[in-house]
């Protein structure tokens, strides 16, 4: 999406604009933000959060281009607050929202029992990431974020960036290998 | 040609874990929606935020600042233009007095200490009425009150030390008693005139011992002494640098 239009009209007090971008942007930033946290409330919070605090900041903003890096660095520093704050170890296991398995009952069983399949290798794979793996892996597999961005992202170097991808991978396969050994055949 | 193998191998895996974790988190993702009430619920809370955070906080911000130049000023204006109410600051505010002790003296030769809060109980506490001077030298400062009275007979006194703060010499006690006994020139003693009445002004010498292997050294001390209304009063300046006339102001002042 591009903010350009949006962020100068926005600058310049347009809440119109910024209802727009929230539109915009907060089916993403909600969805980023329930793989980071791998709980829905939380990630709801974070998403109102991320929002109000947009808002309150984005005055300061003077590249557009930076916009998506500026607004994932608020999204994922508040993820882990609220996180850490709840001590919960983002385990997705316990994932039982209401409107998923409302969901999953409206598809074909074939799909259902696909869908169940892998939404539980998410949980157990990513759930045994540490917060910042599972962000960076997040990050680069589902927001599709290069390399750079990411570490603008996280406010770390390039390098830690693999580094800490090259661990999550490893750390993945190790887990697969055991609950999914069928990834890895062939 | 193994290693090849192994790490061409190991490629394949890893691009395949990728592909699989890009088509598994979308798959996941994808079953969560914002939904209106989301959207709605970051709307109220933004508007919160605007209407409410941000003009309570500017509005708070701007009462805290008014509020404090406001006193600023006032108490600029008052302190700065008011005798008076420079006299209670420096009284009550910047000096306060340090200790108020009362004593009695019972029959039996026992005494009982009593420490008082503020100078107003000192009279009750004396039996006699308690006037101190409105004039003092400049950099004195009330320090201290020390009273006593004996149960059996009613005499009793009062004793105020003044003194310039870190100047250490700087001391000007003043002790009012209703002995009318102690008020008798001593000899040498100057005659001079308060409020209309006789009094006696000396100018003596103190014998002041050091500490161990330091000689003894003589100072200058000014006395003033006076009687009215059934009260003796005792003026003494210890460091001897106050003039008869600078006493004589302060006596004056007492009323």
């Amino acid at each position: 999406v591009d903010v350009a239009p949006f962020l100068r009209r926005i600058q310049e007090g347009d809440e119109q604009a910024f209802e727009a971008l929230i539109e915009q942007y907060s089916g993403k930033a909600l969805r980023t933000a329930y793989l980071i946290t791998g709980r829905k409330g939380i990630a709801e919070d974070a998403v109102q959060e991320a929002f109000v605090q947009c808002y309150r900041k984005i005055k300061g903003l003077r590249d557009p281009a930076a916009f998506e890096a500026w607004f994932y660095r608020l999204l994922t520093r508040i993820c882990w607050r609220l996180t850490t704050r709840e001590k919960k170890t983002v385990s997705l296991d316990s994932l039982t929202e209401g409107g998923q398995e409302h969901a999953l009952c409206d598809d074909r069983m074939e799909d259902a029992l696909e869908a169940r399949e892998t939404k539980r290798l998410v949980q157990q794979a990513l759930g045994k990431l540490s917060i910042p793996l599972r962000t960076t892996v997040v990050l680069r597999y589902y927001n599709d974020l290069p390399l750079k961005e990411i570490a603008r992202v996280l406010g770390c170097r390039e390098g830690t960036v693999k580094s800490r991808l090259h661990t999550a991978l490893k750390q993945l396969t190790d887990e697969l290998k055991l609950i999914a050994p069928e990834l890895f055949r062939g | 040609m193994r290693r090849e193998q192994i790490t061409l191998k190991r490629r394949v895996c890893q691009e395949k874990l990728e592909e699989w974790l890009r088509t598994a988190m979308a798959r996941e993702a994808e079953r969560i929606e914002a939904g209106p009430d989301l959207v709605r619920r970051i709307k109220v809370r933004l508007l919160a935020h605007q209407g409410k955070g941000r003009t309570m906080f500017i509005g708070w911000r701007k009462a805290a600042v008014a509020t404090i130049c406001g006193a600023l000023l006032v108490s600029g204006l008052v302190f700065g233009l008011s005798p008076g109410a420079r006299a209670w600051a420096n009284k009550a505010v910047i000096s306060p007095v340090l200790s108020i002790v009362h004593t009695v003296i019972r029959a039996d030769g026992s005494y009982a200490v009593t420490k008082l809060q503020t100078t107003a109980k000192v009279q009750t506490h004396v039996g006699f009425p308690v006037h101190l001077p409105t004039y003092l030298p400049e950099g004195y400062r009330l320090i201290s009150i020390t009273t006593a009275r004996q149960e059996k007979s009613g005499q009793g006194f009062v004793s105020v030390v003044y003194g310039v703060p870190g100047g250490a010499r700087k001391r000007l006690q003043l002790t009012i008693t209703n002995e009318c006994g102690s008020l008798r020139n001593g000899g040498g003693m100057q005659e001079v005139e308060v409020r209309g009445k006789t009094a006696y002004w000396a100018r003596y010498s103190i014998m002041e011992v050091g500490g161990a292997g330091e000689e003894p050294a003589a100072r200058v001390a000014h006395m003033l002494k006076w009687g009215d209304k059934g009260l003796v009063y005792k003026l003494e300046d210890g460091s001897g640098t106050l003039s008869l006339e600078e006493m004589l102001k302060i006596a004056e002042s007492i009323n």
